[in-house]
């Protein structure tokens, strides 16, 4: 990509038999390629202004054109003072387009293959000041796909490595509430400004008022009330915050209405069914309405979810957080409660009560709820109770061999038709546990199973991995090194939230850059566009350079009144006033 | 001398600071005045002759930056910002009077650094203080406005108090001007001598519109007894009042929403004959061209600081117990409704008999009436504006206090001018008053003197502490005593506020007091010791000057009545 100008010589044999000059009949000629006219044969000035001004660009914001024809609408873009970039796949476009009204014209222009286009610097500087896309539609109509192309690489190179604003819905309760926690966290690993609208300190309310009333219908009336306040509270909040995307997991109490309502806001909206689709079925009233659902089941759900017209959708796996997720040592006087040869950490769904029924001559010890059998509910732990992420590294910690058994409600042990991972099988090779899994369909792609996840198919397999590494502690330290290696590389919550912002951005990218995207640079990012030597720049290099550069952020290291205040910062405090004066006389007329 | 007036208020601020600028043009005949305004004072502030220059303040540009919560954007906030304190900070002035008050216009008078400032300021640790002893007067007159008699034209004229006093709005009209008024006039058939009414059906707030149903009611006594034309004013947004309007009195008003300038109302308002408004920026441009103006003050103004500047205008406002402040409504959304087009009717009649050469003519007390207040503008002889009660009543002791407390006001912010027409301005109030009788004023006497005697004695108590802790400073560098004594001194505080809430006549001083200790610059002990041995000595000359001029009002209560 370059100036229009230094094209010349290149393009001075560029031709296309199908190309065909016509005079208009107002004066203004126009390209026939084929058999479309690029512009109008009576007035393409005309024409030229009524696209730009349907287009409702923003002047401030440079544009891109994806397709030059002749270049009346440059020309009208210059005029109207736009700062302007061309794109063009047919090189003898070009060539008449520079022996014609763009003959005095000096703007950037790129042509041919976007993906050659994308590689060039220019071009990746050019989409780093978030252009918008204009389209010359006789161009999209003889090249079919290339300016969806062209966007899907503009998108790219402008968005990547911009600090995104995202919000995370999590539900009330359940499976699914940490995992919001843990994708904001990796959200905001990724450097993007994320907020967590957890809508957990809801719960206990809700408990309390749907169990005040013994009336089965009217407790869910009113359980499905306050579902509707708190989602009407998780909009006002995420509607404030603006983000460029907002990503509901599973069993956040949001309506079906609520991608459409946050969409006239222009924010892109993701969902992430963390569930089983065979047992919850809510994702076919909802699925279609989000531009991108995420899920954790491939193969038949996919065909399920383009079948009930849902476009957009991409298997991702969920995963572990380091952070979360990690060894802990066992203080001494935790280890009698955690020690063991053998442990289970989870709900006793039905089928692991038939399983493990099978295990209780061995040093065995269980903790969660619903454990409904004599016999496994003597080795429960603590009695009936949930446990927190802590308690749960803690187990893995002290047990010598960590049990992993997904569920069914309808199977005796392992469910061969198992297709929903979960989280357990990363969070316990992240904390460097050992495990024995169930070869949940789609494991083998995750995990190596001989020397990173051992599985068993039944009770007796099982046994005999057990006695096998209670015997060789060496091997079973070496698989759990593996696997938590394996898991810190490729399934951590970041790699998750990337890959969901790579499907996102490479699908709808085109949509946040047409909204803009508000941007969120460091300290570190900003100093050297403030200048390093001015007054500015200094400041600003005695703060912390991963902060952000934003008013909330620097509101508390401003400090107007102090003997040794910076001019910087006395302005930040006065904008800060304005602001603060402003909102309050808005809010008033409000 | 390069002068800057900073009003970044609104249209009807700029226009009240009218008198202000004369008065420093007057003082300062060969200094160079700017006047920084927002977009919407731009058009007022051009038709001062006294002014050589305007300057834009816009803040808008800067303000959707920050909104967008975007980092480049934001980086831009501040070079936008940057540039106009550097374009400001060229200007080189040399003083400047801050007439916004807001701690915003602090801040960016303290990053001009222009080292002469009358009015809301920074200290150099960046606490907001108030310079002028007129500035703090405005401040405490905000929050004590039962016993405020001053107008704020009066008050921010003052700020240049040692200049011939400018008593009027200011705003030149063009011959252009006038051509589009007898066009649009003719137009609408309106001929030399009818009858012309311009009613204001908006406010800057909800709460402060008389309601659309009462005007219409108004409008059609206007029409019925003047045969008046009547033309609705204001900005395009407000039509929609015009509508609701229209829905009780079809027909019976041109609507004019949008249809004119500033300079354009203006004229027309020259022509009126009356105007009805609520407190509106319209109503200052009426003062500043000669309209008569009926004033229905509603919500949470007050006349006495914000009604029209001028002669001759009548004010209305519902009889309410108690005044609140300016920032508290009392009355709510249902004072909308409590004057009634019959009372505002009659205050209308009132103004237009008025000639401002002659004594005010009063009414008796009626039933109709006796929900309202009813008063009209004359120039006091102490030189202020004044609101003179048109409905014979007996005075109340918070009339009494206010007459008191203006020629305390005047008197000791006057800073040693001569007192003029001090008694001629008491008797002139008092006098348009029934009662109460003379046992009961001499009880009202003793009683607040008996106040503000505590009241002297506090700041009598506060003004030995602080010479204490001044010893304990200089002489003996007893720190753990100089700290009990700042602990008796807050103590003391306390207890002052307590006697305010007891004997609230009192509380304007001891807010005044309060606020300039708060306005503590530096943080040098023995600095600040001695200037709050000012403040309490201060506090102390104000309440023996109030026990004075309560006296004056008793003996001149006593003499006029005495001889009637």
């Amino acid at each position: 990509m370059k100036t229009l100008q230094k094209w010349r010589g290149e393009l001075a044999g560029a031709s296309n038999s199908t190309l065909e000059r016509v005079e208009g009949r107002g004066g203004h000629s126009t390209l026939k390629v084929g058999a479309i006219f690029l512009h109008s044969r009576y007035n393409p000035e005309q024409e030229a202004q009524r696209l730009i001004d349907s287009a409702e660009l923003d002047a401030s914001r440079p544009v891109l054109v994806i397709g030059s024809g002749l270049g009346y609408h440059v020309v009208e873009l210059q005029k109207r003072g736009i700062e302007t970039a061309v794109i063009e796949p047919d090189p003898a476009v070009l060539r008449a387009a520079l022996e014609g009204p763009l003959s005095e014209t000096e703007i950037l222009a790129g042509i041919g293959d976007p993906k050659a286009l994308a590689a060039s610097d220019t071009f990746k500087n050019f989409a780093l000041r978030m252009p918008q896309i204009m389209v010359h539609p006789p161009t999209a109509r003889l090249h079919p796909g290339y300016a969806e192309a062209v966007q899907a690489e503009v998108s790219k190179a402008a968005l990547h490595g911009q600090h995104l604003n995202i919000a995370i819905v999590g539900p009330l309760y359940g499976g699914s509430l940490p995992i919001a926690g843990y994708l904001a966290n990796a959200f905001r690993e990724l450097r993007h400004n994320t907020v967590l609208l957890d809508n957990s300190v809801a719960w206990d309310l809700y408990q309390t008022v749907t169990r005040s009333i013994e009336h089965k219908n009217a407790s869910n009336q009113l359980g499905q009330m306050l579902a509707q306040f708190l989602c009407e509270w998780t909009y006002a909040r995420v509607a404030e915050f603006n983000p460029e995307i907002c990503i509901v997991i599973a069993q956040a109490p949001v309506t079906p209405d609520f991608p459409a309502r946050l969409a006239k806001h222009g924010i892109l909206t993701a969902f992430w069914y963390v569930e089983n689709w065979r047992h919850l079925p809510y994702w076919q009233e909802i699925a279609p309405r989000y531009d991108y659902f995420f899920h954790i089941q491939p193969g038949e759900f996919e065909d399920k979810l383009r079948a009930i017209g849902c476009a957009n959708h991409a298997f991702v796996q969920t995963g572990c957080d380091p952070t979360e997720h990690r060894p802990i040592p066992l203080a001494p006087e935790d280890h009698a409660e955690f020690d063991c040869d053998l442990s289970f950490a989870g709900a006793g769904y039905y089928n692991r009560l038939q399983l493990f029924k099978g295990l209780t001559d061995y040093g065995f010890k269980i903790w969660g709820v619903d454990w409904n059998d004599r016999e496994l509910a003597k080795r429960v732990v603590g009695g009936e109770r949930r446990f927190d992420a802590e308690t749960f590294m803690k187990i893995v910690a002290g047990s010598k061999i960590n049990l992993n058994l997904h569920s069914s409600t309808s199977f005796d042990g392992v469910d061969p038709k198992c297709d929903a991972i979960n989280p357990r099988v990363f969070e316990i090779a992240a904390a460097g546990g050992f495990q024995l899994c169930d070869p949940c369909i789609g494991l083998e792609h995750l995990f190596d199973f001989e020397t990173e996840l051992p599985v068993y198919r039944n009770l007796k397999e099982l046994r005999g991995l057990i006695d096998h590494y209670l015997a060789h502690p060496e091997e079973r330290q070496a698989v759990a090194a593996h696997a938590q290696e394996r898991a810190l590389k490729d399934h951590t919550y970041a790699r998750r939230a990337q890959q969901m912002l790579d499907l996102i951005l490479e699908r709808h990218g085109a949509r946040i850059m047409r909204r803009g995207v508000r941007a969120q640079r460091t300290i570190r990012e900003i100093i050297d566009e403030a200048g390093q030597d001015t007054e500015l720049g200094r400041w600003l290099a005695t703060l912390p350079p991963e902060l952000l550069f934003t008013q909330e952020t620097l509101r508390p290291l401003v400090h107007p009144g102090n003997s040794n205040a910076t001019y910087p910062e006395k302005l930040f405090a006065y904008m800060a006033e304005v602001r603060e004066l402003a909102e309050s006389l808005l809010k008033d007329k409000r | 001398m390069r002068i800057l007036v900073l009003q970044t208020t609104r249209m009807g601020d700029v226009l009240q600071t009218s008198p202000l600028i004369q008065q420093i043009r007057d003082k300062h005949p060969d200094a160079h005045i700017t006047v920084m305004v927002r977009n919407m004072g731009k058009g007022i502030v051009q038709r001062h002759p006294a002014v050589d220059d305007v300057i834009l303040y816009d803040e808008d540009s800067f303000f959707f930056d920050l909104r967008a919560r975007d980092s480049n954007r934001f980086l831009r906030a501040y070079r936008t910002t940057d540039a106009m304190i550097h374009r400001l900070r060229e200007q080189r002035f040399d003083l400047v009077y801050n007439v916004t008050h807001s701690i915003a216009s602090a801040m960016l008078l303290k990053l001009l650094e222009i080292p002469n400032v009358y009015g809301a300021h920074l200290s150099d640790d960046w606490h907001f203080v108030l310079r002028g002893p007129w500035t703090a007067y405005f401040f405490m007159s905000v929050f004590s406005r039962d016993y405020n008699d001053l107008n704020l034209c009066d008050i921010t004229r003052n700020f240049a108090s040692d200049a011939p006093p400018c008593r009027k709005l200011i705003f030149e009209l063009h011959d252009e001007e006038q051509r589009f008024v007898n066009t649009l006039l003719a137009e609408h058939q309106v001929r030399e001598k009818d009858f012309v009414a311009c009613l204001q059906l908006g406010a800057s707030e909800n709460n402060k519109r008389w309601s659309e149903e009462r005007f219409a009611a108004l409008a059609k006594l206007l029409a019925g007894r003047y045969n008046a034309k009547i033309f609705l004013i204001g900005v395009k947004d407000e039509a929609v009042f015009g509508d609701m309007f229209a829905k009780h009195a079809p027909g019976v008003a041109i609507p004019l929403y949008g249809k004119t300038t500033v300079p354009q109302l203006a004229a027309l308002l020259k022509r009126t004959n009356i105007l009805v408004t609520n407190d509106t920026g319209t109503m200052h441009i009426a003062a500043a061209v000669g309209c008569p103006i009926a004033l229905v003050s509603v919500g949470h103004v007050h006349y006495r600081e914000t009604g029209p500047y001028g002669e001759g205008h009548c004010a209305i406002e519902w009889r309410r117990r108690t005044l609140g402040r300016s920032d508290y409504v009392p009355g709510g959304l249902e004072e909308r409704d409590q004057i009634l087009p019959e009372q505002v009717f009659k205050a209308i009649q009132l103004a237009l008999e008025n000639d401002v050469h002659q004594p005010i003519r009063q009414i008796e007390e009626t039933i109709e009436l006796n929900s309202v207040d009813l008063f009209m503008t004359r120039f006091s002889p102490d030189g202020c504006l004044q609101f003179y009660p048109v409905i014979r009543r007996p005075m109340t002791e918070r009339d009494f206090m206010r007459i008191a407390y203006r020629a305390m006001w005047i008197d000791h912010l006057g800073e040693g001018q001569p007192r003029r027409g001090e008694k001629e301005s008491i008797n002139l109030m008092i006098r348009h008053y029934t009662g109460p009788d003379l046992k009961t004023v001499r009880n009202w006497t003793k009683e607040f003197a008996r106040a503000f005697d505590g009241l002297a004695e506090l700041s009598r108590r506060g003004v030995q502490t602080t010479e204490k802790l001044l010893d304990a400073l200089n002489k003996n560098r007893n720190i753990p005593k100089a700290r009990q004594l700042v602990a008796e001194l807050m103590a003391l505080d306390e207890e002052g506020r307590v006697y305010s809430e007891i004997h609230p006549p009192c509380r304007p001083l001891i807010l005044l007091a309060r606020y300039e200790r708060d306005n503590l610059e530096g943080s040098d002990p023995v600095a600040l010791a001695q200037t709050t041995l000012g403040i309490y000595r201060a506090c102390f000359a104000r309440a023996r000057l109030t026990s004075r001029k309560i006296e004056l009002v008793h003996d001149l209560w006593k003499r006029q009545n005495e001889t009637a």
